[in-house]
């Protein structure tokens, strides 16, 4: 997800070395073509548009000053978002993660929502599934947005979470059904729901 | 109609990665922002930056005395004992009342006299002296009398009086430290185009090398004076920058007055009857007095410290001398300074620099090497291009 063409790829890996450098043109070029990307991945990852600022901010800050850092210019992208999702989980735990939204796994409620309504994520406005994913609980949001659109496993997301393997399953888990209750909150029923050809 | 079955995990991930692959929101416009928390880079090479300009300063004051006279210590013997070139065997006597002894550094020898008299040269012996040169009244001390194959008072008793000549002088080699100048101008901006003019001024001074073969001594030399106008030049600077790097067009001027004192290594000696009445050196002061004008070309870097919002950088060049000075040489710089935003455009610069010169300038008539240095103070204004 995210990925880009390998123009792009070039002409970032070529703004790579002035970055380090602190050449101010070049950190501009780069910060134009990643903001919309990296802004996405915030979004994602914040409950509200101020958190996600917040991210973004933040994680432009780390971009650059450890830019010095990578080791493979052409990997840049990966690597930028990379310290987004990190920067957006160190939030995470900074800031929310006191309020203690993550469940243990022996709490944990089995859900036995329809899988029927996951199908409804691909009709909805980007904009809206958005906003249905802010509205989760923290703990589920990070693990949902690791999982499912990041593409890390289980195993890698209780390491950066600070949690247990089987924790991150549980929060998946009822992350998913949650999710799905926000679709059913919204109006959405099953026959408003025009399946994808696939 | 299910599309999506429990569990099936890996279809709602496909569905999902698809949907957020171009997902590009508008991101808000936090550069300036961003940049102004992003900690100076490169914090890691300060100290190694720190410690090359040191140890390049150090370098450069200790340069060896060989680049800047090639031919004159290989060609010629560094000390040669004048009587062995011209022994002062059979020495014409003339005057009854003053004989004159020639200072060879560490041996001391009559060597000629003339006049009516016309006696033999008297072999004196070789007695060793050393000597005291004080500032004030340039008297000569002899402080050791040795080896002679006859005591003094009787050499001197065979001694008819002497009239100078062609005294045969050489001091022994004496390498001398001394003082220095300054020079360009610079700011840099990165990735923009950008012109600069400047003014400046420095003051010049030098560090002095003297060669074994010169009668002259570092004790006798009066170096620049900081403070005296006449030591303060002017410089005007054209340059363009690009990113963090200038080429830059310079004219600077540095004016080279020294006082000094050329010993002949002689002295006179005024007795009467067997006791010896004063001693002290034969010799001339001179003076160099000479405004070299230069014209030269100078690449500079600089390196932005953003946190105290000032540079500090480095730079070479090639000098040469306008008009009938025969110099031509290279330069090198060290700067910092600060730049002051006037608006999109202009920018203006104070920065201090020094100069320093890797030739020496040498006065041709005593082989006096200076190789100048400056320190200076420049401003100017910076025009980034549209």
């Amino acid at each position: 997800m995210g990925s880009l063409t390998p123009q792009e790829s070039q002409v970032l890996a070529s703004l790579v070395p002035g970055c380090r450098n602190g050449d101010r043109r070049a950190q501009t070029q780069f910060y134009n073509l990643c903001k919309k990307r990296l802004f996405g991945i915030c979004l994602r990852y914040a409950g509200t548009r101020s958190e996600a600022d917040c991210i973004f901010q933040d994680a432009f800050v780390r971009i650059f000053a450890h830019m010095h850092e990578l080791k493979d210019a052409e990997h840049v992208f990966a690597w930028a978002k990379t310290t987004v999702i990190r920067t957006a989980i160190n939030y995470y735990h900074r800031e929310l993660k006191a309020s203690r939204e993550l469940v243990s796994l022996d709490s944990a409620v089995h859900d036995t929502a329809d899988d029927f309504h996951l199908g409804i994520v691909g009709q909805l406005e980007m904009e809206s599934l958005v906003l249905l994913i802010n509205e989760l609980p923290a703990g589920y949001r990070m693990v949902l947005n690791l999982y499912l659109i990041d593409g890390y496993n289980h195993g890698e997301i209780a390491k950066m979470l600070n949690i247990t393997e089987g924790s991150s399953r549980s929060q998946y888990a009822r992350g998913k059904t949650a999710l799905i209750k926000k679709l059913e909150q919204i109006g959405l029923k099953k026959d408003d729901y025009v399946p994808q050809k696939r | 109609m299910t599309m999506f079955h429990r569990n099936d995990d890996d279809e709602l991930r496909d569905l999902l990665g698809r949907r957020f692959s171009d997902f590009e929101p508008e991101a808000p416009e936090f550069l300036d922002s961003i940049l102004d928390q992003v900690k100076p880079v490169r914090n890691g090479y300060k100290i190694p930056i720190v410690k090359s300009v040191g140890l390049f300063i150090l370098s450069w004051l200790s340069l060896p005395l060989s680049p800047y006279q090639p031919a004159l210590l290989s060609s010629e013997p560094a000390l040669q004992p004048a009587r062995e070139e011209r022994p002062a065997l059979n020495i014409p006597i003339t005057k009854a009342q003053s004989k004159t002894v020639a200072d060879f550094g560490t041996t001391t020898t009559v060597t000629e006299s003339t006049g009516p008299g016309q006696g033999r040269a008297e072999r004196l012996a070789s007695f060793v002296t050393t000597r005291e040169v004080k500032d004030s009244d340039k008297e000569v001390v002899m402080a050791e009398v040795n080896a002679a194959s006859e005591p003094l008072s009787a050499v001197l008793e065979r001694i008819q009086p002497l009239a100078v000549k062609n005294l045969d002088v050489s001091l022994k080699p004496r390498v001398l430290a001394s003082r220095s100048a300054g020079e360009n101008v610079v700011t840099p901006k990165s990735g923009r185009l950008s012109f600069t003019g400047g003014i400046g001024i420095n003051n010049t001074q030098y560090v002095v090398t003297i060669l074994p073969q010169n009668p002259v001594t570092i004790q006798d030399m009066k170096l620049p004076d900081f403070w005296k106008s006449v030591n303060w030049k002017p410089q005007v600077n054209l340059g363009v920058d690009y990113d963090n790097w200038q080429l830059q067009l310079s004219y600077r001027e540095f004016t080279q007055y020294m006082d000094y004192w050329v010993t002949q290594g002689a002295i006179e000696v005024d007795y009467h009857g067997d006791s010896i009445r004063s001693i002290r050196p034969i010799g001339s002061s001179e003076r160099i007095e000479r405004n070299i004008r230069l014209i030269g070309l100078n690449a500079r870097k600089s390196i932005p410290l953003k946190k105290i919002n000032t540079y500090l950088g480095a730079g070479a060049g090639y000098q040469m001398a306008l008009g009938k000075e025969n110099y031509r040489g290279v330069w090198g710089q060290l700067f910092t300074g600060k730049n002051f935003t006037l608006n999109d455009k202009f920018l203006l610069y104070v920065e201090g620099q020094f100069n320093f010169s890797f030739n020496s300038v040498l006065h041709p008539e005593h082989q006096i090497y200076a190789r100048p240095y400056q320190i200076g103070i420049t401003t100017g204004l910076r025009w980034y291009k549209p």
